[in-house]
């Protein structure tokens, strides 16, 4: 078949009903939020073959050996007891320092994490968990901890679950302060269980260490909940008086599924 | 009936990059779905309409973009090329090939990475990708070129 000849004016009309065509697909994905919820289920439909397949492997480790398979079960139990033990012993060595009694007038309600989306919070910097969500509508935003340990706020539904963005994330911003009275701003810098902040005052009152909470002063966090541990303090390149301090987060989302969260209000 | 391949093979292609997505190898692969759509092109012997390019890179947006720009927008671009230009695609020489290739990549990449937020690491994929998509369509049409060619 002889290839069809266009000329110079069906080409013209050609390309922009085909503009327009993109544009009323981009609108209408946009508008019905098609892309992350696309992204989600993808997640979600690949999780079966991947449980199939860890599943397969499983009973043929226990027709090799029954006993190896108890102590991998025990021992991933293990792992998780201590998870959780380290969270209690981080809040109680941090009330030392601080009352972390907190006390708030939201009200709360409990939670699990069901997902996390380690394939964005390892190539992207877009770092979100997943909870389980009961007659609850999108629009309510809650801050989200684990016991003491402040997580991030929920980002309305997707697929039916509450969508958590992390304080890792680079659109995630929180009002902290320490035990010195140094407060500031955080903001996710993209990097795993990292956020940071900016002091401008000579006068500073924070040293490696020092554990950040949260001041309650945003309106969304409760507070006296605790964010992490300041690990670094740089100069800021061209501002001498400018510094950058790293608050490494203590919430893992690696070691989440599963676990208990509250939701406040 | 091969309307239903095609979707078949890019759900295939699709989970095929969400894996190396998954265990980080994604920013030493080549760009999967270029390099499907490029053998795509040579072996049929009409190229598929624009409207194919065009929901086949909405497609992808869906899956591994916040916004449905990057692909939509390189393989529309794609499919205006093939259905306007004259010459067959695969008759033109390797350079102008691996320049093309180059081009698009390079386009498609810079899209990516406006419309995404891709960690420090990732963003290297940015740098190589074009030259990795270039070296295995070389790979390729010198391993398959005398079939192809064979009618010219």
């Amino acid at each position: 078949m002889p290839r069809e000849i266009f000329t110079f004016r069906k080409k013209i009309i050609l390309t922009f009903s085909y503009i327009l065509l993109i544009v009323a697909l981009v609108l209408s994905s946009n508008y019905l939020n098609l892309n992350e919820t696309s992204q989600r289920y993808l997640v979600k439909a690949l999780k079966i073959p991947q449980n199939f397949i860890e599943n397969i492997s499983q009973e043929f480790k226990e027709y090799e050996s029954l006993k190896i398979v108890e102590l991998e079960n025990e021992i991933i139990k293990l792992k998780n007891d201590i998870y959780e033990s380290e969270l209690k012993v981080r809040s109680l060595e941090n009330s030392k320092s601080y009352n972390t009694n907190i006390t708030t007038s939201k009200s709360t309600k409990k939670s699990y994490v069901s997902a996390f989306d380690q394939v964005n919070y390892s190539c992207c910097k877009k770092h979100v968990i997943y909870l389980q969500a009961e007659n609850t509508s999108g629009n309510q935003v809650f801050s989200v901890s684990q016991g003491d340990f402040i997580i991030g706020k929920t980002k309305g539904l997707v697929a039916n679950e509450f969508k958590v963005r992390l304080l890792s994330d680079p659109e995630e911003f929180i009002s902290l302060k320490n035990s010195k009275n140094f407060y500031c701003i955080a903001q996710g810098n993209g990097l795993p269980q990292e956020t940071v902040c900016f002091n401008e005052s000579k006068a500073s009152t924070y040293e490696i260490g020092d554990t950040f909470f949260s001041t309650g002063f945003d309106g969304i966090y409760p507070k006296n909940l605790i964010a992490g541990k300041l690990t670094k303090i740089e100069i800021v390149e061209g501002n001498m008086f400018k510094e950058k301090l790293t608050i490494e987060l203590f919430f893992d989302p690696y070691q989440s599924i599963d676990k208990g969260v509250t939701l406040y209000d | 009936m091969t309307d239903i391949f095609r979707i078949f093979r890019l759900l295939l292609v699709i989970v095929v990059n969400y894996l190396l997505l998954s265990f980080n190898l994604w920013k030493w692969a080549p760009d999967l779905f270029l390099i499907q759509s490029l053998l795509a092109i040579v072996i049929l012997k009409e190229p598929p309409g624009i409207y194919y390019f065009v929901f086949k890179g909405f497609l992808i947006d869906l899956f591994f973009s916040e916004i449905s720009i990057p692909y939509t927008l390189t393989f529309f671009i794609i499919g205006l090329f093939l259905k306007f230009s004259k010459i067959n695609w695969i008759q033109k020489s390797l350079v102008e090939q691996v320049t093309l290739i180059l081009l698009v990549s390079y386009f498609l990449n810079l899209l990516l990475s406006t419309v995404n937020t891709y960690s420090i690491e990732n963003e290297l994929r940015f740098l190589v990708n074009p030259f990795i998509n270039a070296f295995v369509w070389i790979l390729i049409f010198l391993n398959q070129r005398k079939k192809w060619l064979k009618n010219i």
